[in-house]
């Protein structure tokens, strides 16, 4: 099942001065779309740059997400980042942005995303899936991203 | 509303003090409200404790409470998170002038309670009564200072006799009001029961009213439970006992945690256990398996494609995607033993529509007997049960002496290439009524890529080879073979087939790829870890790589390999989480993927030639090797890090293929 969140999340230190070069208003990070079946297998990060590159992810089996939303996004302006957690047995698993904040030019972007899990017992949908989150970031020249939530340490990506 | 006294009130107290077992109340509350009556001491000839099932409530000024106290109650009833509650409404309390000493009640026209709610929680409700033109009963969702955040009405005469909320994504978690309210009506009051759990209470409700337990006339007549996750509980199975003996069939999901632990409800008495097969007919790696467990049907396997059509092992299911205006209908390639449940539910639903009174016995009996399946060497494995559903034999088994004959093509799909086979045997099975002759049309005509051979006499079989001179290189190609056959009438079988000749070989690219020699054991996490690696990207269609025997005596790199026993893997890291060969990733294994081989590195090893293949989709699975595939909890080979400690390591390797 598809959900899709259009509210745009207000990150966390975006108010700070040091903010990185962007404009006042600008958005550290969205979460542009969730779904329960990514079509990705491990928890991990995937940044999207290229028209191509997104299309690669996309033809991925077993997947159901939000093409249309994730097309819209003006890749030269924004970057993708997809959160993913994995492969799980059952229904009932979610990842959704929480904050973002970076604490000033050349820093590492920090993401925070929260992951819902059935609770030990619950009657769950016996289907396979691959919950994730796609998030857009400032299509800046990142040196690193750090994603906390999805494991007991931090996701790491240079983009 | 004032307690009022009537017959109700005096038979209930005199029921309480006799069961207070020598005038003592065992609920620490005496039921007053009635004389008291001295019972002379006695000798017990029967005692015992009745056990009530966690999470279950009644609301507390229903009708006996409002009998025996004072007042309804004034204030909300407080309620855990998770709950079964049994409630009432009235709405007239004056006597009906009968004498039916049932026929007045005291007045409860709405209850509230106060309920923990997390955003998207929903709680719903079900009356009793059944009339067309019974009251309408109001389930309302409100904040704590009243505000309504959701309502909704039964409609009896529509013959809605439940109603839900749901809290809505926009408020917070905490506590909330919900109202259960009746209009005007004449007596009888309502009974309804309120539910707000996931668990196996819900579940035993649930399966209650397509059983009939509550509603005159059964509202189904099989039960497909897709969903799992419970331990064996009483309760469940006595809801299952109830609906199975009320004619009802009942097939559950066997679980998708790669175990053979038995799983409720699907281990349940009574209930049909379906474990999932790839497009192969092999267990899937993620499906439960074990004694408990009937019969199979296809759930899907993403990381194979043991049909070869080129595409992962998934089953079409229903489904949804967002569109510019919202959700709309759409299908999804989906896995799961929550897909292979309703091919058996589907089959079964065939059948009865053919024979009306079949039920679980007669099936339990004809699965025994190979009637519904195909069968598996000895009878029955643990992987599959009795076998793997087979839709036209188990039809073919609901008709009464069945007068017709059919053809059956097994496998039933053929797919051909230069880089797997060339040339495929198909059995043609005989199925249905066995006395009537059957002559096949040796001509079938087909296209000249593909040769056809017919072996007309039985056990009747068809072999097709491809023509590789007659296909247009790298153009996939398919086809539908017709045989035509006579028997008690004239049928065709349609045998699908699709061929590729590939030639691309220098354009081959699965995108950068890791080699690894890993651990043939698991490491803390349950890992299998790199021991050495190196990563590279395809050159004219194909990956060279290298080791190097760390012996001690210079500094070691990735690519140097301690003297030890490994298994060589190789594979894409699409996702960037370090570890290789997961779903969607391209994975190779030595010798051949899905069935490696220990590699002993030692100063003696000499092994310069190895040949290995990679790719996104994986192997047939060998019916020779039933016991080697799938990997029960396989989660890929973890790279090995440049810095294990902290973080994981920053990567710039991207998912390029």
């Amino acid at each position: 099942m598809v959900t899709l969140l259009t509210g745009y999340l207000l990150a966390a230190g975006c108010a700070s001065s040091d903010v990185i070069e962007t404009g006042p208003d600008e958005l550290l990070a969205r979460q542009v779309i969730q779904s329960a079946h990514c079509g990705l297998s491990g928890p991990g990060l995937a940044y999207v740059q290229t028209p191509e590159r997104l299309q690669q992810l996309l033809d991925l089996p077993a997947q159901n997400i939000a093409v249309q939303q994730l097309r819209q996004v003006d890749l030269e302006k924004e970057h993708l980042l997809f959160i993913t957690l994995g492969e799980k047995p059952t229904g009932g698993y979610s990842v959704s942005l929480v904050s973002a904040n970076a604490e000033g030019t050349g820093s590492p972007l920090r993401l925070a995303v929260a992951v819902r899990s059935p609770a030990p017992g619950t009657m769950t949908t016996q289907v396979i899936t691959s919950a994730c989150v796609v998030v857009a970031v400032p299509a800046h020249d990142w040196p690193e991203i750090r994603v906390s939530g999805i494991r007991d340490k931090d996701l790491v990506l240079a983009p | 509303m004032v307690y009022r006294a009537n017959r109700i009130a005096t038979a209930l107290a005199l029921s309480l003090i006799l069961g207070a077992c020598g005038g003592s109340s065992s609920s620490g509350e005496s039921g007053d409200g009635g004389s008291d009556v001295l019972l002379p001491p006695a000798r017990i000839v029967l005692a015992g404790t009745i056990g009530v099932e966690a999470n279950t409530r009644v609301d507390a000024d229903t009708a006996d409470g409002l009998v025996l106290g004072e007042l309804p109650l004034t204030e909300p009833q407080l309620l855990p998170a998770s709950f079964i509650l049994a409630g009432y409404v009235s709405f007239r309390d004056e006597s009906r002038g009968t004498n039916s000493p049932f026929d007045d009640f005291p007045k409860d026209p709405e209850d509230q309670f106060q309920v923990p709610f997390e955003p998207g929680e929903r709680l719903s409700l079900r009356t009793f009564s059944e009339m067309a033109g019974g009251p309408l009963v109001t389930l309302a969702l409100r904040r704590l200072d009243g505000t309504e955040l959701e309502s909704q009405t039964t409609d009896p005469i529509n013959k809605m006799f439940s109603a839900s909320v749901s809290l809505p994504a926009t408020e917070g978690a905490g506590d909330y009001l919900v109202v259960v309210s009746a209009d005007d009506f004449d007596p009888p009051p309502v009974r309804y029961v309120l539910l707000k759990t996931a668990g196996a209470q819900s579940l035993a409700l649930n399966l209650d009213w397509p059983g009939h337990a509550f509603v005159p006339g059964r509202a189904a007549d099989i039960i497909n439970l897709s969903l799992g996750g419970l331990p064996e509980i009483p309760a469940l199975q006595n809801a299952i006992d109830e609906v199975v003996a009320n004619g009802v069939i009942v097939v559950a999901a066997a679980g998708n945690q790669a175990s053979s632990s038995p799983a409720y409800p699907a281990a349940a008495e009574g209930v049909f256990s379906v474990s999932a097969v790839d497009a192969g007919g092999s267990l899937a790696g993620y499906s439960n398996f074990g004694p408990w467990i009937d019969l199979a049907a296809p759930g899907g396997d993403v990381r194979r494609d043991a049909n070869l059509d080129g595409l992962a092992d998934l089953v079409i299911s229903s489904s949804a995607s967002l569109g510019p205006d919202g959700f709309e209908p759409d299908y999804t390639g989906l896995q799961g033993t929550s897909m292979a449940a309703p091919h058996v539910a589907g089959v079964f639903a065939l059948m009865k529509s053919l024979k009306p009174d079949l039920n679980t016995g007669t099936l339990v009996s004809w699965l025994a007997g190979g009637q519904l399946t195909t069968p598996v060497p000895g009878g029955r494995s643990g992987a599959l049960g009795y076998g793997t559903i087979d839709s036209a034999k188990a039809v073919l088994a609901a008709i009464d002496n069945p007068s017709i004959t059919i053809l059956s093509a097994s496998p039933a799909a053929i797919s051909l290439s230069s880089e797997t086979r060339l040339s495929q045997t198909v059995e043609l099975l005989v199925l249905g009524d066995q006395t009537n002759n059957l002559v096949i049309n040796p001509a079938i005509a087909s296209p000249a890529w593909l040769d056809v051979t017919l072996s007309a006499v039985r056990p009747f079989s068809i072999t097709v080879t491809l023509n590789e001179q007659a296909l247009e290189e790298d153009v996939p190609v398919r086809t539908s073979l017709e045989v035509n056959y006579t028997t008690d009438s004239t049928r065709v079988l349609h045998i699908p087939v699709v061929a590729e000749l590939v030639t691309d070989e220098n354009a081959r690219n699965a995108g950068r790829h890791f080699v690894l020699l890993v651990y043939t054991e698991p490491n803390e996490q349950g890992q299998l870890e790199a021991a050495a690696q190196v990563s590279m990207t395809a050159v004219n269609g194909t990956y060279q790589f290298g080791f190097r025997l760390n012996d001690g005596t210079q500094g070691a790199s990735f690519a140097d390999v301690p003297p030890g026993d490994y298994y060589l893997v190789a594979g894409s890291d699409l996702d960037n989480d370090g570890i290789i060969c997961q779903s969607g990733e391209a994975c190779a294994e030595y010798p051949v993927t899905g069935m490696r081989e220990v590699i002993t590195v030692d100063e003696n090893t000499d092994l310069k030639d190895i040949r290995m293949a990679t790719g996104y989709f994986r192997p047939t699975i060998s019916t020779a090797t039933p016991d080697v595939l799938p990997r029960p909890g396989f989660t890929g080979y973890k790279l090995k890090m440049p810095h294990s400690h902290g973080v994981a390591a920053p990567k710039k390797i991207g998912v390029e293929r």
